[in-house]
């Protein structure tokens, strides 16, 4: 009686278990297949709704042949936020859309003008799955443009592109690395002004046939019924217009800017230089040599290479490395001063140069980079961008949180007369030929 | 012709064809049970044997039903030429030179019960009959068993008792290598059917005094003996009583093999997992019983179980401890790597496939999806597929006699598993993973802990597919908490990692061959710890 | 008797006591409370362990004083009977409210991060029925099964913070003492809460520990763990964000997790970690079910547990929904709970063991020896 009591009793709970796990269902039905990835998300402004979102999904494994071989999908459309596009880009696709490997989220010029990265990221983006360490870029004109260009045989999974832009900035320092969850520090926290990496569609670079057969297939969804030509003729003019109407090079310069470099092959679209932001709004460009001596002042940078003109004319290569992170002191009162004090590794790429000694050397690299330094960061703080982050250490003086909070940080940062003491180690032996 | 079709009309005859009818009495139950649900096996008690040989006689043809038996033999004698004996014993059970030359021969000079009026079967015993193993027993019940073993009984006029002599010799298999647990390095004796024999090879490892071995009957009508095996001084009493208690309480039909005394003194008979350590090995028994553990040995069984048993003690083989260190270490750190693969990494994958697609990489997705392009059955019911055919072809495999059954393995596995790719019902990637995950069974040593596994793999894999990780790990924490709570014959199941036991040595890795000094702590010996 | 309580060791009681004191520590407390004042949660958190475990000691020497072998004779034989049950019922729910409350959070973590859009009540119907077969099966498996994922709870909680490691900045804790000692010191007391149900636990079940002496050292232990890992976890959380950050978050632990270094494997580990933090959420709920479901028992002489672990169970779910569609309310009742819970808890406790110890009878049996 007992062991057919004990059993009864087994088979209820196990009945009863079966019955709420079945009554609650599988919690997703959706199998791995039926999802499309979108890897890169691109945002413009759109002519009937805030925003035109372009998405490149992610299909084959490059393992197929003929049609199938085509990697990407290009597909975009015009809505209010993300969430609708979603909606309204799976009404055309054979599967629902899958943002939980976004590798990048790409800003045209205009919505980041108008302060639309705010307004679109300021959304609960996790309930789109889109993960925080997802890299934030501003592109000179349109990111659909830009999300056509990086698709090439050259990189057939497209998720390591972020890995490969990851990379680049970190070996060369000529663009900067930024994510969802920073830019989520900068909105709550109010820590600093934001500093994209840029990018460039440039429609001059030849494509290679895998692209083209990607541009054919899975087309792009615009937002007009406009022919190829106009729209190739409207890309060159807005192009041509850009750094006259729209945001430029807050320096005055075009050299290490994207699209302006001469080259050939490769990606059309390609990154170099930084956006520079104040309140989450465009306010103009560094270029890759000016974004350099940004990471290197706000400890960013680890290693990377610069061209130091010569006072005899000749311009040669240093390899720079970060020796320690970046001390600063900060004083404030009537006139708030900083002096930023930077130590680096340098090595001349040119052993053959005797003319110079060590130290010569060393103050020649010193100098140069000073001076870049003090040019950057006053046509910064002229704009109100406190990119190189001073902000940060300012709160370190405050010993409560009320005192930090009634003071007035962005008048303070205004007057702030900046000093920058780069001490440069040399690695340089002139005993050394080109030979070894 | 006529006859045959007015045959083929007529409805009145009974239906010839056998019929197994019901003969219970009472009403039956709801569910058909019986009326008495658990019915005694054992026959009552009987009267003793009788001083007559002639009652004696009688009462044996009797029971051994003789006239349509007629294996057993029933010779009356003269003992001494003058007081009448029968000897009775089993043809083909008991060997017949040693009944003829030192039973039938000996008793036959004369003069050899010369003036025995009393206690002649003692006399006997003592003085007449030239048998290494003898004694007395009036129990009838005994005395029959004692024959259908293969033993002699012997009666005497005027003696009630009869003398019990172990005559058995019988055709049996050779002492060979264990079928099941191949070593490369260690001894390769493994058990027989034959319980003295077994016995013998254990004895020829414990060569000590305190080396106890209980012969008694298993409790089953077919009279099959067991043999309780400890050492006395080392064991937990505690132990060895609870262990007797559960055998004592053994009251049914037949024991065929050790197989069926574990299920009948098991605790949790819904367990997958066994609650003995199963093994043919009898160095691997002398281990345990050597650290404090008690073992059965059932005649005619080639298994001994051992218990208490722990889940390490299940996954650990004897060739561990005969290996070096590093070797030891390493097997079993792949043992159990493979199971822990074998368990949890189908329900990983269809967890992360179902439910958390960006765990995954770009380049996996992108194959994945590739893969499964055609396929038309949902991921989680074709894993599920594959994971019943891997166990069709392991089951088929072994069935299928001798050479056949390894054609049978490649050609299930390689044609098999292409043609189902080829044929869209499965992909390739779930393919593997299966593959993977039963290779990873095939590491684990104890077959039924191999079965177990296939259980928690299925219940992972379902809660995986319901329920993501979620669902996943509730599913391992709901396993976690069963196994800590299984015992065997009282000792947690996971000893000594929870509860945390005194142990020198690592329940994982191998330990330091220097620290077999102590009984395992955790069946409490008797022996101490000093 | 049906108690399923059993004996346990020192080991498992200390995992199992430790990992109710963390979960709690690391997953339930109050982001807009904690951090309205500064990035100094870690000094808070060090302070309300220290605080829970000064309460947890006082109430475990006057047992071990008075020979009482359990919190429930404790209180009655400081507070009578019927005071003693109504403490008792206080605590039972107090002990459930903590339960649910683990449950809530990481239900809401997983609609927000990991299942988003799913009903909540889809996600309770996996845990719960773990922690109902935890409570049931009784103290032995729970310390048991403590121990044996220890390791793996540990890695996922130090896996978390080492991982996220590159992201951390000191600037982010200035001002290091927030708005000052004294409010670190307010916070702290308030925030005891989170440690002080675990230590309560071991009260409850002080004769399965080995006694009082022996509750008394696995508390210690696991307050200081507690302790020092909560702190250590909020330290690594008040350098990857700032407090403006946290206060607004609801789950920073896993927005924690969400950091990893992109570009390589571990940025895909958030969920895995996660999950290794839902089995000890699900071990911690299941013992303070039975804590809770054993001191009910005792207090209303039940001789068998198993009827108030099923209802208990069932109350946490229903405790668990109203958390979700009831959240302005509940929303309410936690600021009260967190404001006063510790009073509320402590009080009772140390009147009893004050009244206890005077009437001890060890101490009588002394004197009349003397």
């Amino acid at each position: 009686m007992k062991r057919s009591c004990s059993l009864l009793r087994k088979i209820a709970v196990a009945g009863l278990s079966l019955a709420m796990l079945l009554s609650s269902s599988c919690i997703s039905s959706k199998s791995i297949d039926e999802y499309g990835y979108a890897t890169v998300i691109g945002i413009d402004s759109g002519k009937t709704k805030a925003f035109f979102v372009s998405m490149l999904l992610q299909r084959g494994n490059g393992a197929e042949e003929g049609a199938e071989s085509d990697l990407c999908t290009h597909v975009g459309v015009e809505s209010e936020d993300l969430f609708e596009a979603v909606g309204l880009i799976e009404s055309s696709l054979p599967f629902s859309l899958n943002l939980s490997r976004t590798a990048a989220i790409v800003f045209g010029e205009d919505i980041a003008l108008n302060g639309g990265v705010e307004q679109l990221l300021s959304a609960s983006l996790g309930m789109l799955n889109i993960r925080y360490y997802a890299n934030l870029v501003s592109v000179r004109g349109r990111a659909e443009d830009f999300l056509g260009g990086i698709q090439s045989e050259l990189n057939p999974n497209v998720a390591k592109l972020q890995y490969s832009f990851v990379d680049y900035s970190r070996r060369t320092g000529l663009i900067p690395s930024f994510t969802l969850s920073e830019f989520f520090e900068s909105t709550f926290a109010h820590s600093s002004d934001i500093l994209l990496p840029l990018g460039e569609f440039n429609p001059e670079i030849k494509k290679d046939s895998a692209s083209e057969n990607g541009a054919k297939d899975g087309g792009r969804n615009n937002s007009s019924a406009e022919t190829e030509k106009e729209q190739s003729e409207k890309g060159e003019k807005e192009k041509s217009s850009q750094p006259l109407q729209k945001a430029a090079d807050i320096l005055g310069s075009t050299e290490y800017m994207p699209g302006q470099i001469k080259r050939l092959g490769g990606l059309q679209a390609s990154m170099l230089g930084s956006g520079l932001f104040h309140k989450h709004r465009l306010i103009g460009y560094l270029n890759g040599l000016h974004t350099q001596v940004v990471l290197i002042v706000k400890g960013q940078f680890e290693k990377g290479r610069i061209q130091l003109p010569l006072p005899n004319g000749r311009i040669i290569s240093v390899r720079l490395s970060a020796q320690s992170q970046p001390k600063i002191r900060l004083i404030l009162g009537e006139t708030p001063k900083a002096t930023f004090e930077i130590a680096l590794y340098a090595n001349v790429e040119h052993p053959e140069i005797r003319e110079y000694s060590n130290s010569d050397m060393e103050i020649l690299i010193s100098e140069f980079l000073k001076k870049r330094a003090e040019e950057v960061f006053l046509a910064c703080q002229a704009l109100g961008s406190d990119v190189f982050e001073l902000r940060n250490t300012a709160v370190k003086l405050f010993r409560r949180t009320s005192d930090w909070e009634a003071f007035n940080w962005e008048a303070a940062f205004k007057e702030v007369a900046v000093a920058f003491e780069i001490a440069v180690y040399l690695d340089y032996n002139p005993s050394k030929s080109s030979v070894e | 012709m006529k006859k045959s079709v007015f045959e083929c009309l007529r409805f009145d005859e009974a239906d010839d064809q056998f019929e197994l009818l019901e003969t219970e009495e009472g009403t039956p139950g709801f569910f058909n049970r019986w009326p008495k649900d658990e019915a005694p096996q054992t026959k009552p008690i009987e009267a003793p044997s009788s001083e007559s040989v002639d009652e004696n006689e009688k009462r044996l043809k009797k029971d051994f039903r003789s006239d349509i038996n007629p294996d057993v033999l029933l010779r009356r004698f003269l003992i001494g030429g003058t007081i009448p004996a029968l000897a009775a014993c089993l043809n083909g059970m008991a060997s017949r030179s040693e009944i003829n030359d030192f039973i039938l021969r000996q008793s036959m000079f004369k003069g050899v019960m010369q003036g025995v009026e009393k206690n002649r079967a003692k006399y006997a015993m003592e003085h007449v009959f030239a048998q290494q193993e003898a004694e007395l027993e009036d129990d009838w019940d005994k005395i029959k068993a004692a024959v259908c073993e293969g033993r002699t009984a012997v009666f005497l006029e005027g003696d009630s008792r009869a003398v019990l002599m172990d005559t058995r010799s019988y055709e049996q298999r050779e002492v060979g290598a264990a079928q099941n647990e191949k070593v490369i390095r260690g001894p390769q004796e493994g058990f027989v059917e034959n319980l003295r024999t077994n016995v013998s090879l254990l004895r020829r490892i414990i060569k000590t005094d305190d080396f106890i071995c209980e012969f008694r009957d298993a409790g089953a009508m077919n009279n099959v003996m067991l043999v309780i095996a400890y050492r006395d001084g080392v064991v937990n009493r505690k132990l060895l009583l609870e262990v007797k208690r559960r055998l004592n309480s053994i009251n049914t039909r037949m024991i065929l093999s050790d197989g069926t005394i574990e299920q009948l003194t098991e605790r949790s008979s819904l367990s997958p997992l066994p609650q003995v350590l199963s093994t043919e090995r009898p160095d691997r028994v002398a281990a345990h019983i050597m650290q404090g553990h008690v073992a059965v040995i059932c005649d005619g069984s080639p298994t001994a179980s051992v218990m208490p048993a722990t889940l390490f003690t299940l996954m650990s083989t004897s060739e561990d401890a005969y290996v070096r260190r590093p070797l030891g270490t390493i097997l079993r750190v792949v043992r159990y790597i493979g199971a822990g693969v074998s368990i949890l990494l189908p329900g990983y994958f269809i967890s992360l496939a179902l439910h958390h697609q960006g765990m995954l990489s770009t380049e996996v997705i992108s194959t994945v999806i590739a893969s499964r392009r055609m396929v038309y059955l949902p991921i989680g019911l074709e894993m599920i597929f594959l994971l019943w055919v891997f166990q069709l072809l392991r089951e088929a495999g072994l069935r299928v006699p001798g050479s056949i059954g390894q054609a049978m393995g490649i050609i299930g596995g390689l044609v098999l598993g292409q043609a189902a790719v080829a044929a869209n019902m499965v992909s390739t990637v779930v393919l593997i993973f299966v593959a993977l995950s039963g290779m990873g069974t095939f590491t684990i040593p104890d077959h039924s802990t191999q079965v177990a596994a296939e259980y928690f793999r299925l219940f992972l894999v379902i809660a995986g597919w319901l329920g993501g990780l979620l669902g996943f790990s509730a599913g391992m924490l709901a396993l976690g908490v069963w196994l800590v709570s299984l015992k065997s014959y009282g000792l947690p199941f996971l000893s000594p990692i929870a509860p945390r036991t005194y142990s020198k040595q690592p329940a994982i890795l191998r330990g330091n061959v220097t620290q077999h000094s102590r009984a395992t702590d955790y069946t409490n010996p008797e022996e101490g710890l000093s | 008797m049906n108690l399923r309580q059993g004996c346990i060791g020192r080991q498992e009681s200390l995992c199992m006591a430790a990992i109710a004191a963390c979960s709690s520590g690391l997953f339930t407390f109050d982001s807009s409370a904690l951090y309205s004042l500064g990035n100094s949660a870690y000094i808070t958190m060090l302070a309300s362990a220290a605080i829970a475990l000064i309460i947890f000691a006082l109430a475990v020497n006057a047992m071990a004083a008075s020979g009482h072998e359990s919190l429930w004779a404790l209180l009655r034989s400081g507070l009578g009977a019927f005071f003693s049950r109504v403490v008792a019922l206080i605590y039972v729910l107090l002990l459930l409210a903590c339960a649910a409350m683990l449950l809530s959070r990481f239900t809401l973590m997983m609609v927000r991060f990991v299942f988003p859009g799913v009903l909540e009540w889809k996600l309770i119907v996996y845990l719960a029925p773990v922690v109902f077969m935890l409570a049931w099966k009784g103290l032995e498996s729970i310390g048991r099964t403590s121990r044996l994922f220890i390791w793996l709870l540990l890695i996922s909680l130090l896996g978390s913070l080492l991982l996220a490691a590159f992201n951390y900045k000191t600037y982010r804790l200035a001002p290091y003492l927030g708005d000052g000692i004294k409010n670190i010191l307010g916070l702290g007391i308030k925030n005891a809460l989170l440690f002080f149900p675990a230590l309560l636990g071991l009260l409850i079940v002080a004769r399965g520990v080995h006694g009082p002496k022996m509750a008394k050292r696995t508390g210690y232990s696991a307050a200081i763990a507690a302790g020092l890992l909560c702190s250590s976890a909020q330290l690594c959380l008040g350098m990857t964000f700032s407090y403006s950050e946290l206060s607004k978050m609801h789950s920073p632990m896993y927005r924690l997790t969400m950091n990893f270094r992109s570009g390589g494997y571990f940025q895909r580990l958030d969920k895995l970690l996660f999950f290794g933090w839902v089995i000890s959420s699900m071990l911690a709920a299941g013992y303070y079910v039975y804590a809770a479901s054993f001191l009910f028992a005792g207090a209303f002489e039940h001789n068998d547990i198993r009827p108030s672990v099923a209802v208990f169970s069932v109350l946490i779910i229903v405790f668990t929904m109203l958390m979700h569609s009831q959240a302005a309310i509940w929303g309410n009742i936690e600021r009260v709970i967190s404001g006063y819970g510790l009073l509320l808890a402590a009080i009772p406790l140390l009147l009893a063991s004050l009244l206890a110890r005077l009437k001890s009878p060890k101490k009588n049996m002394q004197e009349k020896e003397s």
